[in-house]
């Protein structure tokens, strides 16, 4: 079982006890055996909006991000203080709200820094650019 | 499907097919916490969930919980996974119907995945380990960093985008190197392997791994080698064992 997998190994790699949302969505949604269609039988399912992967990797929303990424690079590098950076990101994030692109970024960028706290949960960020459901009335992004 | 009241016979909800020999784990519950149980015919039996109400199906609850009762099954046996949402009217369908009308389908499916289940390898990497890579690396990305930094947006609006593509192409551009050398050192441990198409800019690679029984605690260990080998630079997600999704096959 999943349980006696999960420890194993000497704890260089994210071994997950079950596959979170995004790892079902990306995997295993649109996946597997399709029965004859003179049975009858009805799919039902969640909507996908099928954005291309290629398309979201080059993209000017992508762009920016790992733009602003590299020059945060910068920041660390120089040694400026946690007030100066802080100030930096606040001032992309009010942008961001204005522009609605950027929104995207400061939203990037802000998961990026989830994603150094919490590995394990990183993938979370992923299914929101792909996925809605109809029948998801919870899901609030 | 609307409930007939002639018709006492509830939906079934169908995860997969597996060999008449299967029972069901204990205490495995399905979508909606239902019950799942499997219905026989021949050589094979469809496991399923009774449902009344299929119209209600589709939450990302019911996906989880279609993926967790395939993979606890994919632990323990073959089994060919449904894909999701795949509901039959009653249970005459799947033992009148479904289970006798693809025999050598179901025959073929279940050899190719014998003995063996799906690991799925996930490897990214540490996002400012590897741009400090490609600042260091390419002259024209140190050089637009700089004229960047502490520009504000608008006025370096071009030069930005500019150097998020030339930072998007190196990452591509390692990330075919360095999935070369993770699919290589894997797939002489699997059975088949699929690789994904990256979908985050820095993605190393996503690879789908056919692995038999006996080979399963070296691939793993595998997977960790690789992971401590590139520690600090590239995280590896792994998981499994899993139903073989990547490994059905057109029908």
């Amino acid at each position: 079982m999943t349980s006696m997998a999960q420890q194993r190994g000497g704890g260089y790699i994210d071994r997950p006890h079950s596959s979170s949302l995004a790892d079902v969505l990306e995997l295993i949604l649109d996946k597997g055996l399709v029965i004859d269609a003179y049975i009858r039988v009805s799919l039902v399912g969640i909507e996908i909006l099928t954005i291309d992967a290629r398309i979201v990797i080059a993209s000017v929303d992508t762009y920016l991000r790992f733009a602003e990424a590299t020059n945060r690079l910068d920041l660390y590098e120089h040694g400026k203080d946690l007030p100066e950076v802080m100030e930096g990101l606040n001032r992309s994030g009010a942008k961001g709200k204005s522009s609605g692109l950027l929104a995207g970024v400061k939203d990037a960028l802000t998961s990026g820094d989830d994603d150094r706290g919490r590995p394990a949960e990183e993938h979370e960020e992923r299914p929101r650019q792909k996925v809605a459901s109809r029948t998801e009335p919870r899901k609030s992004e | 499907m609307k409930e007939d009241p002639t018709n006492q016979m509830p939906s079934q909800y169908v995860y997969g097919i597996v060999p008449s020999a299967f029972t069901v784990p204990p205490g495995l519950s399905g979508v909606k916490g239902k019950p799942v149980e499997a219905f026989v015919a021949g050589d094979f039996a469809a496991v399923v969930t009774p449902i009344e109400d299929a119209e209600s199906l589709g939450t990302p609850e019911d996906l989880l919980a279609h993926s967790a009762v395939l993979d606890r099954i994919a632990a323990a046996g073959p089994v060919l996974p449904m894909v999701f949402g795949t509901v039959v009217p009653d249970a005459d369908v799947l033992t009148d119907q479904v289970l006798p009308s693809m025999q050598d389908t179901y025959a073929a499916g279940l050899h190719r995945v014998r003995d063996a289940a799906q690991f799925t390898v996930r490897a990214r990497y540490v996002r400012d380990v590897a741009l400090a890579e490609i600042v260091s690396e390419n002259p024209e990305v140190a050089r637009l960093r700089e004229a960047t930094v502490g520009q504000s947006e608008d006025a370096s609006h071009f030069d930005r985008i500019r150097l998020g593509e030339l930072v998007v192409e190196d990452l591509r551009r390692k990330a075919s190197g360095d999935s070369t050398a993770i699919v290589n050192a894997l797939t002489p441990l699997a059975r088949e392997t699929v690789t994904r198409e990256a979908s985050q800019a820095d993605d190393v690679v996503e690879l789908a791994a056919l692995v038999d029984r006996d080979s399963q605690e070296r691939f793993e260990q595998e997977v960790e080698n690789l992971a401590k080998k590139s520690a600090g630079r590239i995280t590896f997600r792994l998981l499994g064992p899993q139903a073989p999704y990547d490994f059905v096959g057109e029908v």
